[in-house]
């Protein structure tokens, strides 16, 4: 197997990293600052990665590892994981009507845009190892046996964990199609 | 069947839609499914709620974060490099000593010699005073 260079990383998983990171944190500032960590201590333990499992699920479980100590040091962030939270629900509501592209688009990309706003809200009220969980398997078509590598826990724990996100997604999103548009 | 097994079926509906079961888990959820329209119904809704999240949940890095965390690799490795450069300085200027060390020691070993051949044939402060200073 050919070595991997720090560029190889960032071109093949930067954006994987990133939305984990995202998951996560739960906003954008975080997840970039997560990231970059994650990315330049991956990138230092390099020399003594010998592809034992997938180049994204040792990235993955660094930033898994790497969220967790920042949290462990920085309890303040607790309260920065609550806040844009609030902010994505506000903002949500308040841009709803004119979310859309101002331009005439076809009837299809509206509903869409629709859709995605209330698939990221209803993501954003999960627990952040919920919401990874999902990330790994729905984006990242990881095995239970890779995510609980990735997050440290049994293969039960990944089991019933996707199982009680994906039962709150559904009624999240019941609710809207109730209440919403 | 009572409720507990029940219960353990539904639990498994997530894992179906994942492909995560076993064939006999597998068999047995299916012939339960198309007995149950709870469970029915609840299928359909996991495999919608999974399809969602496929199709929405995707991001993407902004566009400066790769560069900008390339040019930091680049610093630590640069800093890095400057690092084990300074210990290879240290470590020529420690070799270079104990070389000069062992020279000076060979060189005055004679001296020694006669130093302690004066104590033998008698001492005087003068022969003390040159030991003294020259030995290493
Ligand atoms: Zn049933």
């Amino acid at each position: 197997m050919s070595k991997l260079t720090p560029d190889d990383l960032v071109r093949g998983h930067l954006d994987g990293v990133y939305a984990l990171a995202l998951r996560l944190t739960g906003n954008a500032s975080d997840a970039w600052d997560l990231t970059q960590e994650s990315m330049l201590r991956a990138i230092r333990f390099l020399p003594g990665f010998r592809g034992e499992c997938a180049a994204s699920t040792w990235l993955y479980r660094i930033t898994v590892n790497t969220w967790k100590n920042r949290s462990a040091s920085a309890p303040s962030r607790w309260w920065s994981r609550l806040v844009p939270l609030e902010a994505a629900v506000d903002g949500a509501g308040a841009a709803a009507p004119d979310a859309v592209d101002p331009a005439p688009g076809p009837e299809t990309a509206a509903h869409d845009s629709d859709q995605r706003e209330e698939v990221q809200i209803a993501l954003a009220a999960l627990p952040p190892e919920d919401r990874a969980a999902l990330q790994l398997r729905e984006l990242e078509d990881k095995s239970y046996e890779e995510i609980a590598t990735i997050l440290e826990v049994p293969v039960g724990t990944v089991k019933s964990r996707l199982h009680r996100a994906r039962r709150k997604l559904c009624e999240a999103l019941r609710q809207y199609e109730r209440y919403g548009s | 069947m009572n409720a507990m097994d029940h219960d353990r079926l539904k639990e498994n509906l997530s894992a179906f839609v994942d492909g995560e079961l076993s064939a006999d888990e597998r068999r047995e959820l299916k012939a339960h499914v198309a007995g149950c329209p709870g469970c029915a119904r609840e299928l359909q809704e996991l495999q919608g709620v999974s399809s969602a999240v496929r199709a929405h949940g995707e991001e993407h890095a902004p566009a400066a974060l790769g560069a900008s965390i390339l040019r930091e690799a680049g610093r630590e490795r640069g800093s890095a490099d400057r690092y084990r450069a300074s210990l290879v300085r240290a470590a020529a200027v420690l070799a270079a000593a104990a070389v000069l060390l062992v020279f000076l020691g060979n060189r005055f070993k004679p001296k020694l010699v006669d130093l302690v051949g004066g104590f033998v044939s008698g001492w005087s402060p003068a022969t003390a005073a040159v030991g003294a200073t020259k030995a290493p």
